[in-house]
């Protein structure tokens, strides 16, 4: 009997422990769990992708892994990367077959499973391991993000919409939270899930309290105020000054561009697209993206600022560049393919993915080394941060959401830009406002729950502003 | 038809693999790094040193060269897991990295970066970047060392706690007698174990005076355990069933284990989905170098409880060999009922056809406050159990008196015995395996008596504890002669509380720090003060409480 009691226990934390995202201290796949999480069926597509990809693109690189290692670091990223955005592609290929609702509703997260964090951190540690060890543990943490997924959606689903895969559980007079439907509500959901799952758990001992918790906490607050005091971006009296001065200069800009007709209509043009993405559609807060790394960068005020200001670069010039990458190559050798063929092959319709990943790796790459060798200074400041946002899932979207939609290059530009400036202004806030130490969390679980909570209380705010018409 | 198709792959192909040469290109003209290398120590004395190219990230080099380094994130210094123990200054945490060192690391991490205390510190490896030669440590998890997989096919209970198992290995092993194999501990099974006994356990640590560690979930356990055969396709290991604490038993609430130790209690369990004979298990080595010296010496086994194993391997050892040279065999044990009675006629044997074999059971009484003289009705039911031949020779040797009535064999520890049986000799080498205060108390002794050379005094050290407590116990041996050197009045005496201070106050409670800087003050005592014999007793009523 002792054996089945086993079992089960083997079984239940199976699930459970080492979670990703309901239990593990430092949350992965969060963006995912959190946007697509408001109904059961799109969890379900969500979770069986996740699967599909991880397993399927490391039995590919499996064999090559020699290869990856013999062509160095460098090149690692990029290897991974293709044959990973290749599975997404097939997968999202059959997702428009076989149930192109959820599909559609769903499409831009199945594109950004190639930069999942659980995907790419479970092969990268499966290459060091034999394969069938690898597949279980590529399998449980897949199984664990899926059963995460269909978790929110169930207490999502029903709130919100009062079904369950579409059949009504709920009495069509019960109130409708429609909190709940919107993104908003994903951040609540996830957070009072873990709240809420929190002591049952501990007293499961499914998951153990950290040990060195409080004292974790009392070391932040001692060694805390040394960089924050330190106010490399505080506002001292002559900063704000020149802001002061700045802002007049903008606002003057703004009054007497119109006597300049040409400048007058790019400016009706671009300022809604970056008031646009830097609040009311930003990457965070509505389009819930760049979670991961924003609740952990947000720890600390500092690693904040650089991370966000590595972020900014990154999305601006590989956006740039991916557009050039996209309109002048893979479009136009799609239309020189267009005359040989009898059979029309979009190549930027399949496989933008692919080229969109491998630029961004191949420029971050780039960039790192350049700056390692002439910039030594702005390396140490700046270069960690740079090589860890190469799969990050906000630089890809960032190119993603602009522009196969055909939009034009300096609006793809102007789009990610924003997207960058929103990131880094949130990561600081939530970074400011943990420094606050609203509630005395006592250990990186609370703290990082509470980070989500706050993050919720962010997006309704901007929501909420998103809902006032200017333009 | 198909030509389309293979321009647009030629088309993607090219597109990739121009962005890949510019990457490489880059690569190559600026991002080259000067030639390093990185030394990777583990447990069991592993040692691999790598050449490799700097400027690399320490994790990324640890997996492309085939270390196991978990890292759920990808490198990306989310989620803390690639920790890894550095013995060389690398630089302190950049700022990703902080949130995931406690207090107590990054004040280790401080103090060994700024005053060099210590010997190493934490990092992500996610985040280093090898500008320099590095040395690191890797636990065992992360190497690949080789698994075997066995069955428990018999359990034997020897005495009333010890038991014998029989591992039929999934394909024969080749190792030495002495050496041992490490079992591993399924995680959920030692998690369990916590969660039944911790109270127990946390007990038990503080009247033991040890370190209580609380269950980490993550990794994988490990608990050694010698051989105590010779054949390549069965492996016996000798198990102890008592519980930490020998005054408590389970039943009133003491401890069955502390940590690891509760091999015995997995491989007792039945598991319903088991359709094979015997449990299966699974274990790496086999370690150690606690063999037979080869050339010819005096050889004193000195076994002691669970100990027994290693000790009878080498035994069989010594007699498949027909060693001629002198060997005496000391077996410490609480009672008769302790000895167990499946190999004492073998024992016996050896004795009578060997003149140069001795076989010495010395029975101690400890933690029961009883006579070992006198049998109890446990030690005569043992004693019954044995075949009459056995029962002739106990009795013929002089270990049982005529009516069975009593131990007539020594009593006491063992090491007031060695210059009863033993001279001093250069030649004389031991073999120890037992409980801690067995060894450490008999090393003492012989090297106070015997003039035992350190090397030559062999054992196998699970704790990590044992041989800095011998190289303690050579330097108390020459600070005595320093103090006879130095004519202070009661010399004999003050030794003795020293060496009772040292012993049973600070090695048996794995102090080993703490003895350090004891004889450290001692030494100092000897060499600077004025009033030598008041300073040292000053010294050791402070240790007294």
């Amino acid at each position: 009997m002792a054996g089945l009691k086993r079992h089960i226990r083997k079984t239940s934390k199976f699930f459970l422990r080492d979670n990703l995202i309901l239990t593990a201290g430092a949350g992965l796949g969060f963006c995912s769990a959190l946007a697509v999480t408001n109904k059961l069926e799109n969890s379900l597509t969500m979770g069986l992708g996740v699967l599909f990809v991880a397993m399927g693109s490391f039995s590919l690189i499996y064999p090559f892994r020699r290869l990856i290692t013999i062509a160095g670091t460098h090149h690692k990223i990029s290897l991974l990367m293709i044959i990973v955005s290749v599975f997404v592609t097939i997968f999202a290929l059959f997702a428009q077959a076989f149930v192109p609702e959820v599909a559609a509703s769903i499409r831009a997260y199945i594109d950004l499973i190639t930069t999942n964090c659980i995907v790419l951190a479970v092969i990268s540690e499966g290459l060091t391991v034999p394969f069938w060890e690898a597949q279980k543990k590529i399998l449980k943490a897949c199984m664990g993000y899926a059963f995460a997924l269909v978790l929110l959606a169930f207490l999502r689903e029903p709130l919100g919409f009062g079904t369950v895969m579409g059949f009504s559980v709920i009495p069509e007079t019960f109130p409708r939270v429609v909190l709940m439907v919107t993104p908003v509500g994903g951040f609540f959901a996830l957070a009072g899930f873990r709240l809420l799952m929190r002591p049952f758990l501990l007293k499961a001992r499914i998951v153990y309290q950290e040990a060195a918790s409080c004292e974790c906490a009392a070391a932040e607050s001692r060694v805390s105020p040394v960089p924050v005091s330190r106010s490399k971006f505080g506002i001292s009296r002559k900063s704000l000054i020149t802001i002061g001065l700045g802002v007049c200069l903008f606002i003057s800009i703004i009054v007497h561009i119109r006597t300049s007709p040409t400048l007058h209509t790019q400016f009706l043009i671009f300022l809604p697209i970056l008031m646009n993405a830097l609040f009311f559609d930003g990457i965070v807060l509505s389009k819930l993206l760049g979670i991961c790394p924003l609740l952990n960068k947000s720890r600390q005020i500092d690693a904040a600022w650089k991370m966000g200001i590595a972020v900014i670069i990154v999305m601006t010039l590989s956006t740039a560049l991916n557009w050039v990458v996209y309109n002048k190559v893979l479009i136009m050798g799609s239309d020189v393919l267009a005359k040989y063929s009898f059979m029309p092959i979009r190549l930027e319709k399949i496989f933008y993915l692919t080229v969109f990943i491998v630029t961004i790796a191949v420029f971050v790459q780039t960039l790192s080394v350049m700056l390692r060798k002439f910039a030594r200074t702005a390396y140490e400041q700046m270069g960690q941060f740079l090589e860890l946002i190469t799969v990050n899932c906000i630089v890809l979207a960032s190119a993603t959401f602009t522009i196969p939609t055909g939009a034009s290059f300096m609006v793809s530009t102007l789009t990610a830009f924003g997207y960058g400036l929103h990131w880094l202004m949130v990561t600081v806030w939530l970074a400011l406002l943990r420094r606050q130490r609203l509630f005395v969390p006592t250990n990186a679980w609370d703290e990082d729950t509470i980070a989500i909570l706050l993050l919720g209380i962010m997006a309704a705010i901007f929501t909420g502003i998103g809902m006032i018409r200017i333009f | 038809m198909l030509t389309p198709l293979f321009l647009g792959a030629g088309i993607l192909a090219v597109l990739v693999l121009a962005l890949s040469l510019v990457c490489e290109i880059v690569f190559q003209f600026f991002g080259r790094g000067a030639k390093q290398k990185l030394t990777v120590i583990s447990d069991d004395e592993f040692k691999k040193e790598l050449n490799i190219e700097g400027g690399e990230r320490l994790l990324s080099l640890l997996q492309n060269n085939g270390f196991n380094i978990p890292a759920a994130c990808g490198g990306m210094a989310t989620c803390g897991q690639c920790k890894v123990k550095l013995y060389t200054d690398v630089g302190l945490y950049t700022a990703v990295e902080t949130p995931h060192f406690d207090m107590r690391s990054r004040e280790n991490a401080k103090k060994f970066l700024e005053d060099g205390i210590g010997d190493s510190y934490e990092r992500l490896a996610c985040q280093v970047r090898v500008e320099k030669d590095v040395r690191l440590y890797l636990s065992k998890d992360a190497l690949h060392v080789k698994k075997y997989t066995a069955r428990a096919v018999k359990k034997i209970l020897i005495t009333s706690d010890k038991m014998e198992i029989w591992l039929k290995p999934s394909k024969p092993i080749a190792y030495k007698p002495g050496q041992y194999i490490q079992l591993m501990l399924p995680e959920d099974f030692v998690e369990e174990h916590y969660k039944k006994y911790e109270t127990h356990i946390k007990k038990a640590c503080e009247n033991l005076g040890k370190e209580f560690i609380p269950y980490k979930p993550g990794n994988t356990m490990y608990r050694g355990y010698s051989l105590a055969s010779y054949e390549p396709d069965l492996l016996k290991l000798i198990v102890r069933l008592a519980p930490v604490d020998p005054s408590k038993s389970v039943d009133s609430g003491g401890a069955p284990c502390i940590g690891p130790s509760c091999v015995h209690h997995y491989i007792q369990e039945q598991s319903l989905w088991n359709f094979f004979l015997g449990e299966k298990i699974h274990f790496t080595g086999p370690y150690g170098h606690f063999s037979l010296k080869t050339e010819p010496h005096t050889a004193v086994f000195v076994a002691g409880g669970a100990g027994l194993a290693p000790i009878l391997a080498l035994l069989e050892q010594w007699f498949i060999d027909e060693r001629q040279e002198k060997a005496i065999f000391f077996l410490g044990e609480r009672r008769l009922q302790d000895i167990p009675m499946m190999y004492l006629p073998k024992w016996l044997k050896w004795q009578m056809q060997n003149p140069n074999f001795k076989f010495i059971p010395v029975l101690s009484g400890a933690f029961r406050d009883d006579d070992p003289a006198m049998l109890n009705e446990i030690d005569k039911k043992c004693f019954l159990s044995l075949a009459d031949e056995g029962k002739q020779l106990a009795k013929k040797q002089g270990y049982i008196d005529e009516q069975e009535q009593q131990w007539q064999g020594e009593k006491g520890f063992i090491g007031p015995l060695l210059n009863k049986y033993l001279t001093p000799d250069p030649n004389i080498v031991f073999y120890l395996c037992g409980p801690a205060p067995m060894t450490v108390t008999v090393i003492d002794a012989a090297a106070n008596v015997l003039n035992l050379q350190k090397e030559n005094a062999l054992f196998d050290d699970f704790t990590g504890t044992l041989t800095p407590s011998v190289d303690i116990l050579y330097q108390k041996l020459e600070l005595k002669e320093k103090m006879f050197a130095l004519n202070i009045p009661d010399a004999g005496k003050i030794i003795e509380k020293l060496t009772f201070t040292l012993v049973v106050q600070l090695l048996l409670r794995d102090k080993i720090e703490e003895g350090y800087t004891f004889i450290g003050k001692v030494r100092n005592i000897l060499e600077t003060s004025g009033q030598k014999d008041k300073d040292l007793a000053a010294l050791l009523d402070s240790y007294k409480k």
